[in-house]
């Protein structure tokens, strides 16, 4: 249950043997299944959630019904919606499944009493914050600077796990590019290579 | 959009277990378990016409209702099979809230001690009213909401433990 959770600590960090038993009393185990909703928009985002097995989204939908996704998650990455959860104000997101998932959920306050009681899981969450606003810039940066065919090849360097295992529609979401213009992209690319 | 809690009720076939999934088939999302399949099948048919709009699953498993489940209520009606629950469910239970349902009638004991690392809630269970004790204030309060749901009055009662 909390096998992909510690193999992901520990690229990390060290924790002892008492400290995983420990962080282990600060977690929810929780399974949903495909399509169910972690969090729906106008809720208060109350659990970040670590994944062991399964996929999530998040995403907002506009005044006209469409899904713009904002981040996937599958084994051994977060899922939150972290303005929500750090300010408690009502979250503009949806989180769901994509596929059966596995979680770990963590409240705010078992999140504040673990970082007291096992410093080291601190140290494990800056990483993993710093690690964020990184990928949060490059993405900006790319979703400003970057022609589509751009964007797709970024993508497909940075994270081949994502082109892989999303459905192209969800990816052209992802990229702010309509699933014909990527499907588009995918063919010349091919013709190319 | 209000998220819809989901609630596992272990032993649902029990008196009590089909009154609480009667009454609370419509506000939340419910994950039935028994070990007599007969009567989980008789109560998931009588929710069925009563709440048509209810969203209802049978689970064979207890340790699997409770993994998916928000909220955990253990309504078994002997102390044997809720000591035997806990024990299997400890693992998934972790900082959920978990509500031993208890006959005031009965003296049935706490499962506190095989789940220490859950919100842990009692209900002593009476005609018109309930003994509703634990230490946390969300677990407390969602559980006074389901007693209210089945027609009886919670009285909050700050667990010492």
């Amino acid at each position: 249950m909390f096998e992909v959770f510690f193999s992901q600590v520990k690229d990390k960090v060290l924790l002892s043997e008492a400290e995983q038993k420990l962080v282990k009393t600060f977690f929810s185990p929780k399974k949903i299944r495909k399509k169910q909703y972690l969090l729906q928009e106008g809720n208060i985002c109350r659990h970040l959630a670590f994944v062991e097995k399964g996929l999530l989204r998040s995403y907002s939908v506009d005044e006209k019904g469409i899904e713009h996704m904002i981040h996937f998650a599958w084994e051994g990455w977060w899922m939150a919606d972290m303005l929500s959860f750090l300010s408690i104000e009502p979250s503009t997101y949806h989180i769901d499944a994509i596929e059966d998932a596995e979680l770990l959920l963590i409240s705010r306050n078992d999140f504040e009493e673990m970082l007291l009681k096992v410093p080291v899981m601190e140290r494990y969450f800056r990483i993993l914050f710093q690690n964020n606003i990184i990928s949060k810039e490059r993405r900006l940066i790319s979703s400003i600077s970057n022609t589509a065919e751009e964007k797709f090849i970024h993508l497909s360097a940075t994270n081949p796990e994502l082109i892989k295992r999303i459905p192209q529609q969800l990816v052209a979401s992802y990229l702010g590019i309509t699933p014909e213009t990527l499907s588009r992209i995918k063919k010349k690319l091919n013709q190319i290579s | 959009m209000q998220y819809k809690n989901t609630i596992a009720i272990l032993g649902a076939g029990s008196e009590l277990g089909q009154l609480i999934a009667q009454k609370i088939a419509g506000t939340y999302r419910l994950l039935l378990m028994d070990s007599s399949e007969l009567q989980l099948n008789q109560l998931q048919q009588f929710l069925v016409n009563h709440h048509p709009n209810a969203e209802i699953e049978l689970v064979v498993c207890s340790k699997d209702a409770s993994w998916e489940g928000d909220i955990i209520i253990i309504a078994a009606d002997n102390e044997t099979e809720q000591a035997a629950i806990a024990k299997k469910i400890n693992e998934v239970t972790t900082c959920k809230t978990v509500i031993q349902i208890k006959d005031a009638l009965l003296d049935m004991a706490s499962l506190q001690s095989i789940l220490p690392y859950s919100k842990f809630i009692t209900v002593d269970w009476a005609n018109t009213a309930a003994i509703v004790e634990g230490n946390d204030e969300a677990s407390l309060s969602i559980t006074g909401e389901i007693v209210h749901l089945c027609g009886l009055k919670p009285i909050f009662k700050k667990s010492l433990i």
